[in-house]
């Protein structure tokens, strides 16, 4: 660039003063000083041509004839230049799917035709998580992401091309430092019109869990499996949080027979707009090792919270095990620490216990389970 | 030689009678065998430094080479451990006064420090150089040997207790392994 630069600029100089050394000596001329000179040299290169200035004499207009070929070539090769670089940075800005610099972020393994639907209950302001910080990696057509980000408050999400369950293609998604992943049971139609059967979607969500196993040790995984008889796979590699959205269908079914309205009750615990939520309380560090009771009437003086039950050892896999270890080995007693270290073995992660006894001593790394119940919305409906 | 003084980290100037410490050294069963002769505990003491340790600070770092034993007169001291992550975690607390002492190991080779020991409290140490200890052992013998054999004893009781720990981790070792 700095070469073009230097040689138009020679080109011009010389070219002017070449035209006023011609000029200066005959009496029609109107090019007088080096300034006009250069002035006529400028709007005759740049093909723009005012008149103002022009030479009378054969010498010079023979100049003239050769600044105004080189001005006219000039400006081609610096237009195409500059529309080059304009096209490229378009490009890669489209191709440039995931910024690097993204972490903490959460992917989403797989599609779904409702994945628009799944999205809203996802993304947004009530579950922190913003459409910047969400990167989908399933095997679809551009058309379908573009599609969603039609929506304003998708607009921001990332793609990642290609199927979810390789490597290659997962490692664009950055997993080492997402915080969390949720793999789907996809079976969408493929690009190339197939959809997979139950067991070969089943396949896939176990290879990816098993490869993000290794490439996402700090993340949360979930995921989801249509047949529970594969959910041993899924343990195996370490996802302890699992979705059987087959068989939730099929007990949610069950509950008709006792004829009580259970479906209703579990619909409202589920449904977001129900203003009736599951939810998950961290337990403020100061309360660790306390009792159940202590911790509920703590966390809420008035007994107005529904407390479930809790969560042991909520959280990461890889976490919860590392943490586990590094506290199990702060023993000088040989054999407390081979207890302690034993005792990390059994650890089972994210299992949940039901309305525990009061006296009942909460570990650290617990969440508890509230029902948390929207009171306004409640009222409004009963006043309509 | 005289009894030194030397003021640790704090500027409290630390003036102690030698019978005072006498008095404190009496009461160490290390020392008993040097109780029958009265010059024995003076004898002694004058291989001693009286140092004083402000709250918090380090009289033991682990990992580092050499230094001396203390014997702690007052204050508390905690001892602490680390683990391979480099994780602190206490191991005990000591109270001066009652014939505690922490270093022993250093008056027989240079090796590392096997934990830290830090000043839970304002502490008065009496601190005996390995080198010190063992010009003692050689001017004196009819005084050492006596100590030197109690120092034995501790030393095997520890050693006794590391075999116990050491067949415990061997089995959970090989338990583990047959799974």
């Amino acid at each position: 660039m700095l070469i073009i630069v230097a040689a138009l600029t020679a080109v011009w100089l010389f070219s002017s003063l070449a035209a006023y050394y011609f000029e200066v000596g005959d009496a029609n001329s109107n090019i007088k000083t080096v300034g006009d000179g250069l002035w006529w040299g400028v709007v005759t290169f740049l093909t723009v041509g005012y008149g103002d200035r022009f030479p009378v004499t054969a010498s010079g207009r023979m100049v003239g004839v050769f600044l105004m070929m080189s001005g006219v070539a000039a400006t081609g090769i610096l237009t195409a230049r500059i529309s080059a670089w304009f096209l490229e940075e378009a490009i890669l800005a489209r191709r440039r799917n995931v910024d690097e610099r993204l972490k903490g972020h959460f992917i989403i393994c797989g599609w779904r035709d409702d994945m628009k639907d799944l999205l809203e209950h996802m993304v947004g302001k009530d579950t922190g998580n913003g459409a910047e910080k969400v990167v989908i990696v399933a095997n679809v057509g551009r058309d379908e992401i573009d599609a969603i980000r039609e929506d304003k408050r998708f607009e921001k999400i990332n793609f990642v091309g290609g199927d979810f369950f390789r490597v290659d293609v997962l490692q664009q998604a950055f997993p080492d430092k997402a915080s969390r992943v949720l793999i789907l049971a996809d079976r969408a139609r493929s690009q190339t019109g197939v959809s997979p059967s139950a067991e070969e979607a089943d396949a896939r969500t176990i290879m990816a869990a098993t490869a993000l196993g290794k490439l996402a040790k700090t993340a949360f995984v979930t995921a989801e499996i249509i047949d529970p008889n594969l959910s041993s796979y899924l343990r195996m590699a370490g996802v302890t949080d699992i979705i059987y959205s087959r068989q939730y269908s099929r007990l949610l079914l069950g509950t008709a027979a006792s004829g009580t309205g259970l479906a209703n009750v579990l619909n409202d615990l589920l449904d977001p707009k129900s203003g009736t939520a599951l939810q998950t309380l961290d337990i403020p560090e100061a309360l660790h090792n306390k009792t159940y009771s202590e911790i509920c009437k703590t966390l809420d003086p008035s007994g107005r919270t529904l407390f479930v039950g809790l969560i042991e050892h909520s959280g990461n896999t890889h976490t919860i095990r590392d943490r586990a270890l590094r506290e199990a080995q702060k023993t000088s007693n040989v054999k407390k620490l081979i207890d302690n270290l034993q005792s990390v073995k059994q650890i089972r992660c994210n299992s949940p216990m039901f309305n525990p006894l009061p006296d009942y001593i909460v570990p650290s790394g617990t969440v508890l389970i509230t029902i948390r119940v929207d009171h306004s919305v409640t009222r409004t409906e009963g006043a309509a | 030689m005289g009894l030194k003084e030397v003021v640790g980290h704090s500027e409290s100037k630390a003036k102690m009678h030698n019978d005072e410490i006498l008095k404190y050294l009496e009461g160490i069963v290390l020392l008993e065998e040097l109780k029958a002769d009265s010059k024995g505990l003076r004898a002694f003491s004058e291989f001693l430094t009286v140092t004083d340790f402000p709250v918090g600070s380090e009289i033991i770092r682990e990992g580092d080479v050499g230094g001396g034993m203390y014997f702690l007169m007052s204050g508390r001291v905690l001892v602490m451990k680390k683990t391979i992550q480099g994780d602190f975690y206490p191991v005990a607390k000591l109270a001066g006064g009652t014939g505690i002492f922490f270093g022993e190991g250093a008056l027989f080779g240079q090796e590392a420090r096997s934990a830290s020991v830090i000043a839970d409290e304002a502490c008065r140490c009496l601190v005996l150089d390995g080198g010190d200890f063992e010009r003692f052992c050689r001017l004196y013998p009819q005084w050492s040997v006596g100590v030197i054999l109690r120092l034995a004893k501790v030393v095997a009781t520890r050693l006794r207790a590391l075999n116990q720990d050491y067949v415990m981790l061997y089995q959970a070792l090989v338990s583990e392994i047959r799974g």
